[in-house]
């Protein structure tokens, strides 16, 4: 009788099959809607999972009529694009050219798509409320990556890699001796040190906004990216320096205590030694500094005032949700271009993380 | 030149004492093993040597310098430790070359050497592999290699050849006496293996309890132990011991055995331990011998020589014999100790009579 045997990689991808799921679904859903014409959005009779070319209750293509504006003066139309022609968005153009003109009022296209239909003729009288014509909506559409070209987005990318790589620089520059001390030196304290950095750490940002944002008004730094470059620090050098104590003590004490054989001072063994051999922890720590700048919420909010100097995930939220209602479609498209940076930095330094340097120093 | 002098030597962690004040002399280019058993303060004076432990009290020189308070980098001494220390992230080749280039050797120098070094210890086609993609075998040849190199005065060992299998363990120990003849170093070796101390050192250091107890070459220390501890340690299988009392020109050890007591001089009624090697109790008779009748629990061929295990009245002990002796378990069997070879300690002290 043969058995059935599974290959292994088989067994392997079922097993990663449920994490990958919940882990990338979020991902995917945003994927989704930040290609998706608002027609298909919303519209309830479509999976909202899937972008769909044809309207559930027509079973014919999204279109979106023409209509004159009421409060327009009725007028001669003269149509500037003929049918089948492609349109643009408007809102997502710095100069958007009109459909249409009457009477000197511009018609503008709200929505991507062809030109179907013209109901008035050109030259003819076009009056307030009246369809003058019909839209074939464009789906699957860039129409919201466009838009963001419009509002503040890669301001506020800006901002937040700056504020990022600034905090990452001072993380280490604080978090990589300390941590070194703590982890190797033998000194009166130590172990308290150690866990006082880490009990810092647990002390949630929403008590501690409060008397900093005093902190940073005395300082006249309010509104600037200064109160953020110096407020992060705060909650990223405990949690680096306590990741970095791991990798510290990882270092086999032998290989240091043969560098000072060896004829190393001990700034040389720290320098070409042992700072090498962390270098993926040192990596690790940086990524990780990063990205809890990148996607710091409460600081953000309360020391920033003014639309420019906003951070990614306060810019977003603030600007693209007007009272209730929320632009899916640009608010999906900066969250998936929001989380390319960190994505890139990830995917650059994986061959540092798994490589797993100290392999073979000892034994 | 280059002696290692220890003086009045005391390492205290805290309250502990671990080692508790050793004079040593080990002379210029001798190979001196420490040898103890674990926790008798062997590593830790080699640490001293390197400079990697403070010394609590006492003063250590080097060719006649006064090193106590040099740092490690300024006592011309190289080191081989038992996990090998390599730097993960450096070549085998950039290994050996990091203390040179720290010292300023020059590039064309530094290559010689390195070349040469890799030829002697068959490292020249591992160059330029990181340690990872070595072997234990390999990457203890490149410790050894990165303290050669150093061509320094001393070489410290400490248990280089413990995480090695026995097959390579044996191999490397005779390749590390070759090494030794051929560089012109003091080698200052530890090792908790007896069988180690006594195939490779000039001279063996045995270590007890933070101090030394007997200093001396292997066949000094071997043939002449001068307490308990020193039969005890050295020697595999190890030295038999039983307790007893001298009586009037005899001897009776536990569980009524009696022995004819051949040496003058001691006091009737002192007591002491009775020791004697596996291999000076014969299955016959000669001179000079004291029968002890026993019988025979195991019986362990080694090919050339065969181990038996025995029980006599005075308790288990263990005896050589020749490959076959033609004996097997249960067998009865009259034992004849060798007498002037047997070893009497004090009791009360543990030192040789």
């Amino acid at each position: 009788m043969k058995r059935l045997r599974i290959p292994p990689d088989l067994l392997s991808w079922l097993g990663l099959l449920p994490f990958l799921a919940f882990a990338l679904f979020p991902f995917y859903w945003g994927l989704v809607t930040s290609f998706k014409a608002d027609s298909n959005l919303y519209d309830l009779t479509r999976n909202p999972l899937w972008i769909s070319h044809l309207d559930g209750r027509t079973g014919k293509p999204y279109h979106k009529d023409i209509i004159v504006p009421a409060s327009y003066r009725e007028g001669p139309i003269e149509w500037r694009e003929k049918l089948g022609d492609h349109l643009l968005r408007s809102d997502s153009e710095q100069h958007p050219k009109p459909l249409a003109v009457i009477d000197g009022q511009e018609i503008l296209s709200p929505v991507d798509g062809k030109l179907l239909r013209i109901d008035v003729a050109q030259g003819a009288i076009a009056h307030p409320n009246e369809q003058i014509g019909d839209i074939e909506v464009e789906n699957p559409t860039l129409s919201h990556y466009r838009f963001l070209t419009q509002t503040p987005f890669y301001r506020w990318m800006k901002v937040s890699l700056l504020t990022g790589l600034a905090v990452v620089f001072i993380t280490l520059l604080i978090s990589v001796p300390a941590a070194y001390s703590l982890a190797r030196l033998r000194f009166r304290g130590n172990r308290a040190i150690g866990i006082a950095i880490f009990l810092t750490y647990l002390i949630p940002p929403t008590i501690l906004f409060i008397p900093f944002s005093q902190l940073v008004g005395a300082l006249h730094i309010d509104n600037t990216i200064w109160s953020l470059i110096l407020s992060y620090p705060t909650f990223t050098i405990p949690f680096c320096t306590w990741l970095l104590m791991g990798f510290f003590r990882g270092v086999p004490r032998e290989i240091e205590e043969r560098a000072l054989l060896d004829g190393a001072t001990r700034m040389q063994m720290l320098r070409l030694v042992v700072i090498p051999v962390v270098l993926p922890g040192i990596l690790t720590a940086g990524i990780f500094a990063f990205t809890l700048s990148f996607q710091e919420y409460v600081y953000a909010l309360t020391f920033i005032s003014s639309t420019a100097n906003r951070t990614l995930p306060v810019g977003i939220s603030v600007e693209m949700v007007r009272g209730d209602v929320y632009f899916w479609g640009p608010l999906m498209a900066s969250a998936i271009l929001g989380s390319l940076p960190v994505v890139i930095v990830y995917g650059l330094s994986l061959n540092y993380f798994i490589s797993g340097m100290t392999t073979g120093a000892t034994k | 030149m280059a002696d290692v002098v220890l003086d009045k030597v005391v390492k205290k962690f805290g309250e502990a004492e671990v080692v508790a004040g050793i004079d040593l002399t080990v002379r210029d280019l001798e190979f001196c093993i420490l040898v103890g058993p674990s926790g008798c303060g062997k590593t830790t004076t080699l640490r001293m040597i390197a400079g990697l432990e403070e010394v609590t009290s006492g003063d250590i020189r080097i060719a006649g310098q006064s090193v106590t308070w040099t740092p490690p980098r300024d006592r011309d001494i190289a080191m081989v430790f038992q996990s090998y220390a390599l730097y993960p992230h450096m070549t085998v080749r950039k290994n050996l070359s990091f203390a040179l280039e720290l010292h300023k050797v020059a590039r064309a120098e530094i290559d010689r050497r390195i070349a040469e070094v890799a030829q002697i210890i068959g490292l020249t086609p591992l160059l330029d592999r990181k340690p990872r993609q070595l072997s234990g075998g390999q990457r203890q040849r490149v410790a050894v290699g990165a303290a050669l190199v150093r061509q320094a005065g001393v070489l410290l060992f400490d248990e280089p050849l413990s995480n090695l299998d026995a097959k390579l363990r044996v191999h490397m120990r005779t390749e590390l006496k070759r090494l030794h003849q051929a560089v012109k170093s003091t080698m200052v070796y530890v090792t908790h293996d007896q069988i180690e101390a006594m195939t490779m050192g000039d001279r063996i250091v045995i270590m007890n309890g933070g101090r030394i107890v007997q200093v001396g070459t292997a066949m000094e220390v071997y043939d002449h132990p001068t307490s308990r501890f020193v039969a005890g340690f050295i020697g595999t299988p190890p030295m038999n011991f039983f307790e007893g009392e001298i009586g009037n020109g005899s001897l009776a050890l536990q569980g009524g055995v009696q022995l004819p007591f051949l040496r003058e001089g001691a006091k009737p009624g002192r007591k002491i331990t009775f020791g004697i090697r596996p291999e000076h109790i014969y299955l016959r008779t000669r001179e000079n011998t004291g029968r002890v009748p026993a019988t025979i629990e195991v019986v362990e061929p080694l090919g050339h020589r065969t181990i038996l295990t025995a029980r006599c009245a005075a308790g288990v002990l263990q005896l050589e014999a020749e490959a076959m002796p033609g004996l097997k378990p249960g067998d009865a069997a009259d034992l004849f100790f060798d007498l002037p070879r047997a070893h009497l300690f004090d009791q009360a002290t543990e030192c040789v009579l």
